[in-house]
């Protein structure tokens, strides 16, 4: 267990590491290694590395706002990338069973068929939307929650780079017109 | 340090969230670290701190008064 606990520390960020690993992993060898420290350690890594992506008013700069629009692009790259194959068959089934061109269905049935009838496959086309859109948002929107005079108060600091914003969009259309396809073959 | 939380206020602390806290708190510039010490590094509170931490103590206080207060006449 205390090698796993290590093994999730490293997903803290590099710059995180280098201020607070050695002292953090001192703690680690010393704390109760148990499935709560686990989660905690995770957690904690997680959040992390969610706040270093996000845009901090408190570092400006050209350098930083560079650098989180890097990495937005990068996740909306990869998000585009996760829900292509799942774009390429809903667009082939809709020129084909809405439009009537049947060319492009024909031609990735063959290979699409294995793919899409294994569980894995099915679980990664259908979850593929999902996963797009959360790698599109994630990265450019930062939630911030606090308590002040007595109340909770909640900002949401949304930025707006256009690919992220397409793949935003893209992954919703995608993911209704899988709904409305699972609706119509199973309802 | 967790030890000692978990002694004088009952919270048992996970290490993720303890350093979640000393990071904010650095940056914030209430604690600062001293040398390390055989890997460990002790922290100690700021001028800043020192304050923030009078004006948190001084609010709970205040709010235990009032507590008390309304418990008794309740």
């Amino acid at each position: 267990m205390k090698r796993l606990i290590r093994l999730v520390s490293l997903l803290y960020p590099p710059a995180w590491r280098a201020r607070y690993g050695a002292e953090f992993e001192a703690l680690l060898r010393e704390h109760e290694a148990s499935l709560d420290t686990l989660l905690d350690v995770l957690a904690n890594a997680l959040r992390t590395r969610v706040r270093s992506w996000a845009p901090r008013s408190t570092q400006g700069g050209h350098n930083v706002a560079d650098k989180f629009y890097r990495r937005a692009g990068l996740l909306g790259i990869l998000g585009l990338a996760i829900m292509l194959p799942s774009s390429v068959l809903v667009a082939a089934a809709v020129l084909k069973y809405i439009v009537g061109v049947d060319v492009l269905f024909d031609a990735i049935e063959p290979a699409m068929t294995p793919i899409v009838t294994h569980p894995l496959g099915e679980t990664f086309f259908v979850l593929a939307p999902y996963v797009a859109f959360v790698f599109a948002v994630m990265p450019v929107t930062r939630v911030a929650l606090g308590w002040r005079a007595g109340r909770l108060s909640a900002t949401v600091d949304v930025r707006t780079p256009a690919l992220n914003v397409v793949v935003a969009v893209l992954s919703v259309v995608l993911a209704g017109f899988m709904a409305l396809y699972w609706v119509a073959e199973n309802l | 340090m967790l030890r000692d939380i978990s002694e004088f206020s009952g919270a048992r602390l996970g290490p993720g969230t303890l350093y979640g806290a000393i990071e904010r708190l650095e940056q914030e510039r209430l604690i600062e670290p001293l040398p390390a010490e055989d890997r460990r590094t002790p922290y100690r509170l700021t001028e800043a701190g020192r304050s923030f931490l009078a004006g948190r103590a001084e609010a709970l206080e205040r709010l235990v008064r009032v507590a008390r207060k309304r418990g008794a006449t309740a």
